[in-house]
């Protein structure tokens, strides 16, 4: 089971149509796996090779349904960084 | 009101004098050392307290003229006095951690490339000019700095000082400047584009890179961007990130500070006390951070064209603070140190860091390891004997006034009060 933050989950469960940022964390090939999540109905924005990870969109249902995937990682909602400057 | 005068400093006469009586005036109280500062937040009309100093029974409240006259008669209070606003004094903050010791030695950064990962970069600045390699757009804005803090911590780092006649110049002064665009106008951006920042200047071959942005925390440093930094570090990249503004409550360091891997950098004054503001740790799971403190109040640098960022100097330079402005300070030392010694790794860069920090003893959740000390830093290993660092004499290296990018918070009663 991958790492999924429990108040995102509870989010998700209960708004499974809103459509939701995410970051995907996984192991094996990163291009086979974007793929494999683009089928299942993740529009992949970016991809990473540090860290073999994607970041896309998709109804908050098809990213739990991503977080069963054996080989995923992680699922983490994308989110708002700021400066820390003023 | 005479009855008061020997509270209150002239100062705050003066200004009680002036203010209308409805006016709030901003106060700092001195207590006796029984001090029952509570009693006076709950009894006594007009009196708003803003912060409690623990390191001295003192106060800043904001009260006005006649709740101020009704508080000297307290005998627990000791003193009243008038906050003062901040003074400039230029050319402290580089000095204080020896960075001008490195320049005498001919370290000015180049050779290095330094990544600044943040809201885009006037690269029409002339304290850049000629060096900027590239700059990259992840935020969907397109190129440029409409916010400013980018250009600003690019100024910190990297900046020649040349509009300034070099009196603003920042750490590395000939290094090479990556610029990451990943924040938007309103300083804000998301995670996935910073992370796509940090791999284009991975990609680029950068040896230094600057996040001075991040979450609140408290994180675990197992978040997606932290783990890309650690990812960095791992390809032999030193990665120096903000530890945030969330201070002084502790646990508030997010992502990335809580990176395992990178350098995270809170923030102190020129006078070695720990910003208020600067997160403290630790970490969500438990583990040290910040990693060291560096001077980021009130830090002069460049100022993007038609921006408003900080506090506007004048065409070319704000003044603006905060752990983002430390940061970039500490990168532009790694990137001296990375000039003098190419093949240190960010391990031993690290290790060279923080075992020549200067403690303030301030505990490891609020100060790290301590204060940087860029002369220290450079003396440590590989020689086999650390020197005390000279006192920089007036005509070395930049001089004063033409070397730094700092202004020093005054502070009312000098070396007693910590700004916490």
């Amino acid at each position: 089971m991958a790492t999924l933050d429990a108040e995102t989950r509870k989010y998700w469960q209960e708004h499974p149509d809103e459509t939701v940022s995410i970051i995907v964390r996984f192991e094996g090939d990163a291009d086979a796996r974007a793929e494999a999540l683009q089928k299942m109905g993740v529009e992949v924005k970016r991809r990473y090779r540090l860290t073999s990870s994607v970041s896309g969109t998709c109804p908050a249902r098809v990213a739990l349904k991503v977080a069963r995937l054996s080989w995923v990682k992680a699922v983490d909602a994308d989110r708002k960084l700021r400066i820390f400057g003023r | 009101m005479e009855s008061i005068q020997p509270k209150v400093t002239d100062g705050l006469m003066r200004a009680l004098q002036q203010a209308p009586s409805d006016q709030p005036i901003s106060v700092i109280v001195r207590y006796s050392a029984s001090r029952r500062m509570m009693r006076h937040r709950e009894h006594i009309a007009g009196v708003r307290e803003s912060y409690l100093y623990r390191l001295r029974p003192f106060a800043h409240l904001r009260a006005t003229p006649e709740a101020i006259e009704r508080l000297a008669l307290d005998p627990e209070v000791v003193r009243i006095y008038e906050d003062v606003p901040v003074r400039a004094f230029l050319d402290t903050a580089l000095p204080h951690v020896g960075v001008p010791l490195l320049w005498d030695n001919g370290l000015t950064g180049e050779g290095v490339a330094i990544a600044i990962v943040d809201t885009g970069l006037d690269a029409e600045h002339p304290d850049f000019a000629g060096r900027v390699a590239d700059m990259a757009d992840f935020s969907g804005e397109g190129l440029g700095d409409a916010h400013g803090h980018g250009t600003h911590c690019a100024g910190i780092a990297a900046g020649s000082g040349v509009a300034s006649g070099g009196r603003y110049r920042g750490v590395a002064p000939k290094a090479t400047l990556y610029s990451a665009k990943v924040l938007r106008a309103n300083g804000e951006g998301m995670m996935s584009d910073v992370i796509a920042g940090v791999e284009w200047a991975v990609e680029k071959g950068v040896q230094v890179i600057s996040l001075s942005l991040g979450s609140t925390g408290p994180s675990d440093g197992r978040d997606p961007l932290s783990e890309t930094c650690d990812a960095a570090v791992e390809r032999g990249i030193n990665v120096v990130v903000a530890a945030g503004n969330d201070g002084p409550a502790p646990r508030t360091i997010g992502s990335p500070g809580a990176s395992r891997l990178a350098l995270t950098i809170g923030a102190c004054d020129d006078q070695d006390r720990v910003a208020s503001f600067s997160s403290r740790g630790p970490t969500a799971d438990g583990r040290q951070k910040p990693d060291l403190v560096v001077p980021g109040v009130d830090i002069i640098a460049p100022r993007a064209k038609g921006t408003a960022m900080g506090r506007v100097v004048d065409d070319y330079y704000t003044s603006a603070q905060g752990t983002s402005m430390a940061t970039p300070l500490a990168a532009g030392v790694v990137a001296l140190l990375l000039q003098a010694y190419p093949s240190l790794t960010p391990q031993e860069i690290r290790d060279r860091l923080l075992s020549s920090a200067l403690d303030l003893g301030d505990g490891p959740y609020v100060q790290g390891y301590g204060r940087l000390d860029a002369w220290r830093a450079y003396q440590s290993e590989p020689s086999p004997k650390p020197v005390e660092p000279p006192q920089p004499p007036p005509s070395s290296g930049p001089a004063l006034g033409e070397g730094c990018l700092t202004v020093l918070l005054q502070m009312l009663f000098s070396g007693k009060g910590r700004t916490r």
